[in-house]
């Protein structure tokens, strides 16, 4: 059963259309990701379904009952902001009762226990009494988190709760966002422009923009058959080069425009101008052999594993391999892919 | 030279000044108020705090400014909360309105005032007409018109200190709040108004100390309002020094705006008192 059903939202701000009409369902329990860009409106749909913006046209529904002109505290939702929005003369406990004392949700003994609770979940038992400006950002966050989930909502709204995190923190914190789904099962909507942080946390990415629905499925889907050329370009950061698909002794190939060619799928079947989608952790690179050739620009050290910029008829093209691979500036060097991992997309 | 140093070399001119006009004259008029012909003495305070008269004035001022200063918090929180919350635009026309009768002349505004309040002005015929008060009803000299001049000239120190705190109060806090279950009023009481606090103490003070020596001014100016327009600003001058250093340092620093909100305001004993001093010099009973 659908927790929350959007239809056909539009929403303008002034003469800027932020939102194109949007159609969403989530599941009850479902943990739905919106994955975009910065400004491609995911804050102000989330804001819609939290009740803090107003709708142009179409509706939101909760549970069955429509809630668009319903007032923020009277639709059974919480939402985390990116700036996690702790009141700052109340202690860690009273931010977590706040809730709970607002919606009138048990006496006050039941109240103490909750909150108690919720603060041991995000490991935050001890700092009960300390005030939030005593706390360091990650820390924050999790009272943040805590607060939210401290009423079981129908709905849980994350607004890139993760974002102001360094990563080490980040990581611990996906996995407890995670644990803490698991284990409440509540519904719920997160914000994030990180596809890696969409891709690993989510039962569903929707992957939205300019204010519009690019596509949405599961995260293998939308990683491994991304439908347009912004969604593949936007998941995995794929590598987009302009070419047309003419007939080769082995199936359909592609033709870059310096007349390069490189072998697809026997299987493939869009035809004429076409943007080939190569995703950098697929390409592998060699100093001989068969294949397109692209020249080396630049190498960018990153620890693990090298960033390689090549050019290929006069387009840039990023390509991850080992650290240990060496090659030198304007060397010529050649490409090589599965022929399964290349992406044809109509242009 | 550290930060510390360089900060208070800065600071030093401003301090100097300070210290110079203010401190200098303030202290030697506590060293005036408790020394008489035989040395140090009290009895400038004794003879001040058992005579009804000047405790009487003590108990009206206190009484007022703190009614004043009530009303300018009732009044100034809710209006700066909308300067706050508003574009930048109509918060620019806001601030101006609310500061534009501090640019007024004191004489202009009080005219204004006399329009609107005396027997026969607006407000009163108004309500007659309305048939809510009797015939005999006024407001001009009255409290109630010393309370209303004051509101309007004090309101901007209010709702200017409030709106500096709650310009800086996030607005995401209420929206979290708001998610969280509260109406928009409860929201603004346990936000807001929280939030605000230290805005409202700093404009109640300054409203209070403010509104001790106007409602001075108010009292002591009724008599000279027909007799002079314009802003003769002179320190009541006693022949006993020691009792008006005494008075002042009971929070009154009088001073005499011959025109100023003064002319709301009526006192018989008052005016006499005042009678005698025309010539700024007053016989005390
Ligand atoms: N209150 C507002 N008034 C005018 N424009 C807004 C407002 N809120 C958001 N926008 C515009 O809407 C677009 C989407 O904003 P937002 O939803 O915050 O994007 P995102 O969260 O995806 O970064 C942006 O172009 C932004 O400038
Ligand atoms: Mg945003």
């Amino acid at each position: 059963m659908a927790n929350v059903r959007l239809s056909a939202i539009k929403k303008s701000f002034g003469k800027t259309d932020v939102l194109h009409g949007i159609s969403l369902e989530v599941a009850s329990g479902e943990f739905v990701s919106l994955l975009g860009a910065s400004g491609c409106g995911k804050t102000t749909l989330l804001r819609i379904v939290a009740g803090l913006e107003s709708v142009t046209a179409g509706s939101v529904e909760i549970e069955g009952v429509e809630v668009t002109r319903l007032p923020p505290e009277k639709r059974d939702i919480a939402m985390m902001f990116q700036s996690y929005a702790l009141l700052p003369h109340l202690d860690v406990a009273e931010n977590v009762r706040f809730p709970l004392r607002m919606r009138g949700i048990g006496g006050r003994e039941e109240q103490a226990e909750k909150v108690k609770a919720a603060l041991e979940t995000v490991q935050l038992e001890h700092f009960a009494d300390r005030r939030p400006r005593q706390l360091s950002g990650g820390q924050q966050q999790r009272v943040a988190l805590a607060r939210a989930i401290v009423s079981r909502p129908k709905v849980l709204l994350l607004d890139e709760p993760l974002s102001n995190l360094d990563a080490r923190l980040r990581e611990d914190m996906q996995v407890e966002l995670i644990e803490i789904h698991q284990r409440l099962g509540l519904t719920t909507i997160f914000v994030t422009h990180d596809q890696e942080e969409a891709l690993s946390l989510s039962d569903r990415v929707v992957l939205l923009n300019a204010g519009k629905i690019e596509q949405e499925g599961t995260p293998a889907e939308i990683y491994s058959q991304p439908a347009t050329g912004f969604a593949s370009n936007f998941i995995g950061s794929a590598n987009l080069l302009p070419a047309d698909i003419v007939a080769g002794d082995a199936g359909p190939m592609a033709k870059f425009s310096d007349g390069q060619t490189l072998q697809l799928g026997p299987d493939e079947r869009v035809r004429g101008p076409v943007s080939i989608a190569l995703r950098q952790e697929d390409l592998s690179l060699s100093a001989t052999g068969d294949g397109p050739k692209a020249k080396v620009r630049t190498r960018v050290f990153l620890g693990a594993r090298n960033r390689y910029v090549l050019s290929l008829a006069g387009e840039p093209l990023r390509a991850l391999t080992a650290n240990d691979v060496e090659f030198s500036n304007g060397q010529s060097v050649t490409l090589s892919i599965d022929p399964q991992r290349v992406r044809v997309l109509p242009r | 030279m550290n930060d510390r140093t360089e900060s208070l070399l800065l600071a030093l001119p401003g301090l100097l000044l300070l210290v110079l006009a203010f401190f200098l004259p303030i202290g030697q008029m506590l060293v005036l108020s408790i020394s008489g012909p035989d040395g140090p003495t009290l009895s400038h305070f004794a003879r001040f705090l058992s005579d009804p008269f000047y405790l009487g004035i003590l108990w009206r001022t206190v009484r007022l400014s703190l009614l004043i200063t009530v009303i300018c918090a009732l009044i100034g929180f809710p209006l700066a909360y909308i300067m706050a919350r508003v574009g930048p635009r109509l918060r620019l026309w806001l601030v101006v309105m609310v500061i534009l009768p501090l640019m007024t002349s004191v004489v202009v505004r009080t005219f204004g005032w006399m329009v609107l309040l005396s027997r026969s002005g607006l407000i009163p015929e108004l309500l007659r007409d309305m048939g809510l008060v009797g015939r005999s009803f006024a407001l001009m000299q009255t409290e109630a018109a010393i309370v209303i001049g004051m509101v309007q000239v004090l309101l901007p120190f209010m709702t200017l200190s409030i709106l500096g705190v709650i310009t800086r109060i996030d607005g995401r806090l209420e929206e979290a709040a708001r998610t969280m279950g509260c109406s928009f009023l409860q929201s603004f009481r346990t936000v807001v108004l929280p939030l605000s606090l230290p805005g409202i103490v700093a404009g109640s003070l300054l409203c209070f100390t403010l509104s001790t020596s106007l409602v001075c001014d108010a009292q002591s100016a009724r008599r000279h309002a027909n007799t002079s327009v314009g802003g003769i600003d002179l320190q009541i001058g006693y022949p006993n020094a020691g009792l008006a250093v005494c008075c002042s340092t009971g929070g009154h620093i009088i001073r005499w705006h011959p025109a100023g909100t003064g002319a709301l305001y009526q006192d018989d004993g008052l005016q006499q008192w005042l009678s005698q001093s025309r010539h700024g010099c007053v016989r005390l009973p």
